[in-house]
């Protein structure tokens, strides 16, 4: 799974996500892809998931690219503790993603096929997504 | 009279925030600027324009006529599109000096079939999706055509030296940068590597709690 080598804080503050993405809106290595319609925490599990998912499907061909990165660490306090005393441990790493941001990227297969893999992978992922083609690719010129 | 595609706009009042009005009524907020030019603000039908750019491509020369005025030649400089419905929201035009070479990307199309692709499974990576190039407007091509039947094998690559362009047409991009090649299939998924989370910076801090990040340390 995804996750930083190193990090400079452990803990982070949990942040807000307002607005839409500012960067990474745009198909910039392959032919198509999945774009994120909501803000959410997608968690380093969820990719694996949905990178797997695609995998699978599209067996030997195509190449996919993964857009996002879960640099963000979430703690959580143990089971049956009480609030106060602190800040929980670290548990796991989300990337955090706002409306516009082009979550995985995919080239070399046909659109049915790339079409149907987005949607397996939609189905791993906890917000609503949108498959998104290159300019140019869905209409055959590419 | 030119065979260029014409679009007309009128002057526009509205600025800032207010334009959001017009796009609500399908009105598209544009500028158009250039060679001394004083900038001037517009607004056009935006159905008219998205037909016009899906139909004749980003580096096409328009002829923009304002107000019923003289058809003036113009190249869409920018194009600010919507995060999620992926519409044009924006347009930027600059104004050409049909005398004068410009610098502009022109998208690299693949044409033919590669035998890497076809025979042996690859699959075709465009590494550079477009090339700069510098031309007189007239002389812009709306893409650059790249034959992909010579890469047939994984290590046949097409250079930006490699790309036909039109005459009078020069290359600005490094003709040593690669444009295209073709990728060996997949033999079978590998993992990723499983990662720690200390480092030199948090380690200190991490010793205590490594026990407590079990998820974290695990690939």
């Amino acid at each position: 799974m995804l996750m930083p080598k190193r990090v400079k804080h452990r803990k982070v503050m949990r942040g807000r996500m307002s607005g839409t993405a500012k960067g990474g809106t745009s198909i910039a290595f392959g032919e198509y892809g999945l774009m994120t319609e909501e803000p959410a925490w997608i968690t380093s599990r969820q990719i694996e998931a949905a990178r797997r998912a695609m995998t699978r499907y599209v067996k030997r061909g195509g190449k996919i690219w993964i857009r996002v990165f879960p640099d963000k660490p979430v703690t959580k306090k143990p089971a049956e503790v009480r609030m106060g005393s602190g800040k929980g441990a670290p548990d796991h790493w989300v990337a955090v993603v706002k409306p516009g941001r082009i979550l995985f990227e995919m080239a070399g297969v046909p659109l049915e096929e790339a079409t149907e893999a987005m949607r397996l992978a939609s189905h791993k992922l906890p917000v609503g997504v949108k498959f998104v083609a290159k300019e140019g690719v869905a209409d055959g010129h590419r | 009279m030119s065979t260029r595609p014409e679009l007309v706009a009128h002057k526009r009042a509205l600025h800032g925030k207010a334009v959001a009005r017009l796009r609500r009524e399908g009105i598209l907020p544009a500028v158009v600027y250039g060679h001394g030019a004083p900038s001037e603000a517009l607004q056009l039908d935006a159905r008219v324009f998205d037909g016009v750019r899906r139909h004749y491509g980003r580096n096409t020369l328009l002829d923009l006529r304002v107000d019923g005025g003289r058809a003036r030649p113009v190249l869409v400089h920018a194009i600010q599109e919507h995060p999620t419905k992926r519409n044009a929201i924006h347009v930027d035009f600059f104004l050409v000096k049909m005398t004068e070479e410009l610098t502009v990307d022109v998208p690299v199309v693949a044409i033919g079939v590669s035998p890497a692709v076809d025979k042996l499974g690859g699959t075709l990576l465009h590494v550079m999706d477009s090339v700069k190039i510098r031309a007189l407007p007239g002389d812009l091509p709306q893409t650059i055509p790249a034959d992909i039947s010579v890469l047939d094998t994984f290590e046949a690559v097409i250079h930006v030296g490699d790309l036909p362009l039109p005459e009078k047409v020069h290359l600005v991009t490094d003709p040593g940068e690669l444009a295209l090649r073709v990728q060996a299939p997949r033999v079978e998924e590998v993992a990723a590597p499983a990662l720690a989370i200390e480092g030199p910076a948090a380690e200190a801090e991490a010793a205590e709690a490594e026990a407590a990040v079990p998820e974290a340390t695990e690939g």
